[in-house]
């Protein structure tokens, strides 16, 4: 299920209390697509990050739909990512010496028995779709564009209705960038997912509804 | 309630206790694996874990193996030699000896280490051989060898008492036949010139002119005896100018009676009783101030009780150098945790619950641990066997080792200490920055 997200007056520090991100208010529908541009150290990944509760906010608000996730705990936050996010990192972060099903299909290791085979499916549909093959063929073997399409199908796997990508395109070459790029929007239009996709790729952040602008760990243009 | 408990645990039997003791002991490690895996499927990742950095793993099961092969190696060993040794001992009831060490005495008339005794005289060994309560009298005289092996004055009753069948031949019968043991380096038909003394102080030509010929091979009997060459006590007595044993007149039959004025002393006589009371009787009677009588299977136990301490010490080490080695290689998995952070958080970003990662770390350290051990046991039973057949070619006593339940426990606890220590690997990787390892 595609969620909205509403951010007011979020603070991230780092180390020394240093504040590394201050977003005063930023607000996206359900199903809509966000990119999130800047140059590079402007806190962009922090972001995405903080939205996403894998930074704890040092004062301020994200919440998802109705769930405020600033104020769930810890394991809370971790159950909330589970059931509704999916994530692509500039690096695939696959399991090399796991096939691209088990890769795609990692989840199924720690979701609840009854959810697993469905995750199965449907990882190996998105691996189908995304023209990944199967089987038992070793991560490490496959090329950089295919891998973050496992990467790709391993965010769609578990169902989730946002999609949080960082930098997904950065270290693949122009023709598999677009081919990406290109699963990436169908793939997510489809089923009418959220995406906050932080990026420099500007083929990726023009097919957008809507692109905000982080420098210096805050938001400039909204 | 605890008499009644007590009852019921000695009635059962001793592969029942073996049994449960060694789950109760297990039962730690499989009670944490199921509290830290349940609901999870870890396998799959772990396998991946393992295979990425095999090498760098299976350096830590061949350590953790090595540790738990010394332990388990050590044990068996240990029991094999008193296994051994107390089989060796097990022909032998009751031995006279003049008054000195029992130990010593021991060494010489049950295992034929090299030593001076005193001699006991013929009215001493009519005096027991008469008793109507002694079976078997029979005199051991030491002193000559053949090509290192012992050459033992003995009579036939003792040939027959200790080895039973011949596997080749028979026994001697006359004065200067021999029979050799099952591992003597001699074969039926040889014809051997005896050295006066052992080994390197052996006078090879100091016996010259008298021969003994091989009409018989005893079967094994697990003992130095196996490696010694038998002949009758006339023959030893008679190539040291001592007479036969026997008065004018002697027929040439080989054993007793002997001739108390003409009985030239042995060094040890082996007694057996007809009654297993009346050895105890015996040894009371024998034990004055010119004589000595002892059961080299008690002076045995003492010896084994001595070093029961010595094993316990041992075990203690053994186990102590595992935990050392396990301390090691947990501290080598905490290190080696940081190879594998970036995936780890990768699970925590996807939502993985903490008990989930922590399963995973538990158990890729569980596996660790459990491959170190059963390659453990493999090394330990491969030593004890090597080191069974170097003690068996030293000692001739035979020793036989064999995994058995205190190496099972040992493994068992270990298996079982060391896997709840795995739960600070695990707590460790969890204490890991998520966002610092995802963007690493």
């Amino acid at each position: 299920m595609a969620l909205s997200l509403a951010v007011d007056e979020l603070e991230v520090t780092g180390e020394g209390g240093r504040r590394i991100l201050a977003i005063e208010h930023l607000a996206t529908p359900a199903g809509s697509c966000l990119g999130v541009k800047g140059p590079s150290g402007a806190g962009k990944s922090t972001f995405l990050f903080a939205i996403a509760g894998l930074l704890k906010a040092a004062k301020g608000r994200v919440s998802w739909g109705e769930t405020e996730m600033t104020a769930l705990p810890q394991g809370a936050r971790a159950r909330f990512r589970r059931e509704h996010f999916g994530f692509v990192f500039q690096d695939p972060l696959l399991f090399e010496e796991m096939g691209a099903s088990a890769n795609a299909s990692l989840a199924a290791a720690f979701l609840p028995k009854a959810r697993r085979n469905g995750v199965r499916a449907t990882a190996d549909d998105a691996l189908r779709t995304l023209s990944v093959p199967g089987g038992r063929r070793r991560a490490d073997t496959f090329s950089g564009g295919e891998r973050q399409r496992i990467a790709l199908a391993r965010a769609l796997a578990a169902d989730a209705g946002v999609i949080l990508a960082d930098e997904p395109t950065a270290s693949l070459d122009r023709q598999t960038r677009d081919r990406l790029v290109g699963d990436l929007m169908e793939l997510v239009r489809k089923d009418g997912k959220s995406l906050i996709a932080v990026s420099h790729d500007v083929d990726l952040l023009g097919v957008m509804d809507r692109v905000v602008t982080i420098e210096n760990g805050a938001l400039v243009a909204a | 309630m605890f008499q009644e408990f007590a009852g019921r645990w000695e009635a059962l039997s001793a592969t029942a206790q073996d049994v449960i003791v060694l789950c109760l002991i297990l039962a730690p490690a499989v009670l944490v694996g199921l509290a830290v895996t349940f609901g999870y499927r870890p396998l799959p990742l772990v396998g991946a874990m393992l295979w990425r950095f095999r090498w760098t793993n299976l350096m830590f099961v061949l350590l953790i193996g090595t540790s738990v092969g010394v332990g388990v190696g050590l044990l068996a060993q240990e029991r094999g030699l008193r296994q051994g040794t107390a089989r060796a001992a097990d022909k032998f009831d009751l031995v006279l000896t003049a008054p000195g060490s029992e130990v010593t005495m021991m060494l010489a008339a049950v295992y034929l280490q090299p030593t001076d005794a005193p001699l006991l005289d013929g009215k001493l060994f009519n005096e027991i051989a008469d008793d109507e309560r002694v079976s078997i009298a029979a005199p051991l005289a030491f002193g000559d060898s053949f090509a290192g092996a012992p050459i033992v004055g003995t009579s036939p009753q003792f040939v027959a008492h200790l080895a039973g069948a011949f596997s080749q031949g028979r026994a001697f019968a006359g004065q200067y036949e021999a029979v050799a043991g099952a591992n003597a380096p001699v074969s039926l038909g040889d014809q051997i010139v005896p050295a006066h003394g052992f080994g390197e102080a052996a006078e090879e030509d100091a016996h010259e002119g008298t021969t003994y010929t091989v009409v018989g091979t005893m079967n094994p009997t697990g003992s130095p005896w196996d490696r010694a060459i038998l002949v009758p006590a006339e023959a030893v007595w008679a190539v040291h100018g001592l007479g036969t044993g026997h008065g004018p007149g002697w027929d040439g039959a080989v054993g007793p009676p002997y001739s108390e004025l003409f009985f030239p002393g042995t060094p040890a006589i082996l007694v057996r009783a007809e009654e297993l009371w009346a050895n105890y009787a015996l040894r009371s009677e024998f034990t004055r101030d010119d004589v000595m009588a002892f059961f080299p299977g008690a002076v045995l136990a003492q010896l084994h009780g001595l070093l029961g301490d010595v094993r316990e010490a041992m075990s203690a080490i053994a186990v102590i150098t595992q935990i050392l080695v396990t301390a090691g290689v947990l501290t080598g998995l905490v290190v080696l945790s940081r190879l594998y952070a970036q995936r780890l958080a990768l699970l925590r970003a996807l939502g993985a619950p903490l008990r989930f990662t922590f399963a995973v770390v538990w158990s890729y350290a569980a596996a660790l641990i459990l491959g170190g051990a059963v390659l453990g046991i493999a090394v330990g039973y491969a030593a004890a066997a090597v080191l069974s057949r170097v003690l068996t070619a030293r000692t001739d006593i035979l020793v036989t080792a064999s995994l058995g339940w205190p190496e099972a426990h040992l493994v068992a606890g270990f298996i079982s200490l060391t896997i709840i220590l795995a739960l600070i690997p695990a707590l460790s990787a969890l204490s890991r920055n998520v966002v610092r390892d995802l963007r690493s």
